[in-house]
């Protein structure tokens, strides 16, 4: 009973893993959009700056900031934008023929984030938004 | 490692050959092909090697090789459609430099882009320039072009005028800020007017930058594999000062 703490840890740690994994994968074999549910994965940038954490999307064709949505919880973001008018992906050799006009980022953050304090800007078709990580500081004397 | 040379036209002796290939913002390839198309220039060789993807292009039902050079008059344009793995980048640059001075070419210019944190917040990106010979360096400054001073320089360009130095070939690195990571049509456009102003080629950008949506949305998957290339090809010394500097 009492390693039952333990074996859990270890359940958590590995399924973190494989979800980190499964993200990398992800971002570099899968393409990128997809013919479903017709919509495009960006490009885009998560860069830990200590105190907080900067995502950057390009999302060329969005023009309003109307037309994105930021949404998350401490750990996961997910951005939603519609675009001005659709992109035509014709006479390709692959299944991504048609037209696209939806832009959909679903990522898991490197660390908690306090969405409360979070800030987004977007300009020239690229958002960028900052998430201050929760962090409790401490101050040590130096003698 | 070695790269085959498919000639299908000699080139006129005395010409510049411009070169794009993908690296940050993916500025080279775009000005590049912008060039090729509305400067009209006719394929004149294709590039192979066993060291790159097995691909085969297809444009308008015809099937081209991804590497190509195309050219007319006095100017050249070589054009990668793939990112170049690292470890071929060297052989890459020494068969460009090759295939250009043999063919006759007085001039190589790489078009390429340097990335900048707040691009974001840039409206028109400039050019700067680095040159192997002097007068080179007296031609870009004597036309408003900043040169890099200090550095490191990493990718095609670096290489190409590595090779340049070594064989004493005129060569030149024209590098527009960029996104580093994202397509970036509009430091493409700086570079093909800096063009107009150094070389006298005048091509209208307009449609580069009407266009700038779509060619952003149509190349992500190409800055994708760039991106990965560029983590493996050291492009993180460009970050790093040079132990002279201290």
């Amino acid at each position: 009973m009492s390693e039952e703490w333990f074996f859990e840890y270890i359940r958590r740690i590995r399924r973190e893993m494989e979800e980190l994994l499964a993200e990398v994968e992800e971002r570099f074999t899968k393409p990128l959009l997809d013919y479903e549910s017709r919509c495009l994965l960006p490009l885009y940038e998560v860069h830990d700056l200590g105190d907080e954490i900067v995502v950057r999307v390009d999302l060329p064709g969005v023009r309003r900031v109307e037309d994105i949505t930021v949404r998350g919880t401490e750990n996961r973001l997910l951005i939603e934008a519609k675009m001005a008018r659709s992109v035509s992906f014709e006479g390709l050799v692959t299944y991504a023929q048609g037209k696209y006009n939806y832009y959909r980022l679903e990522l898991t953050l490197p660390a908690p984030v306090d969405y409360k304090k979070a800030k987004a800007l977007f300009r020239g078709g690229v958002l960028e938004i900052h998430l201050p990580k929760k962090l409790k500081f401490f101050k040590v004397k130096v003698e | 490692m070695s790269w085959r040379v498919h000639k299908l036209r000699e080139p006129e002796k005395g010409f510049k050959l411009f070169v794009g290939v993908p690296d940050v913002g993916l500025v080279g390839p775009i000005a590049a092909s912008f060039l090729i198309k509305n400067l009209k220039l006719d394929l004149v060789a294709y590039f192979d090697s066993d060291e790159i993807p097995p691909l085969l292009l297809f444009h308008e039902t015809k099937p081209l090789l991804p590497v190509r050079v195309y050219g007319s008059g006095s100017t050249y344009v070589f054009v990668s459609e793939i990112a170049i793995p690292p470890r071929t980048i060297p052989s890459l640059a020494r068969a460009i430099v090759d295939w250009a001075v043999s063919s006759g070419a007085e001039q190589i210019v790489v078009l390429s882009g340097i990335p900048v944190p707040n691009r974001i917040e840039i409206q028109t990106p400039r050019v700067y320039g680095a040159a192997v010979k002097a007068e080179d360096k007296e031609m870009l400054k004597k036309s408003g072009i900043e040169l890099l001073r200090e550095g490191f320089m990493s990718g095609v360009h670096a290489v190409v005028l590595k090779e340049c130095l070594l064989r004493g070939v005129s060569g030149i690195a024209l590098l527009a800020e960029t996104y580093m990571n994202y397509p970036d049509p509009g430091a493409a456009a700086s570079l093909v007017s800096t063009l107009g102003v150094l070389f006298g080629i005048k091509v209208d950008v307009s449609p580069l930058k009407e266009q700038e949506e779509e060619i952003r949305v149509k190349l992500r998957e190409l800055m994708r594999r760039t991106m990965e290339t560029m983590r493996q090809a050291g492009k993180e010394y460009e970050y790093t000062l040079p132990a002279m500097y201290a």
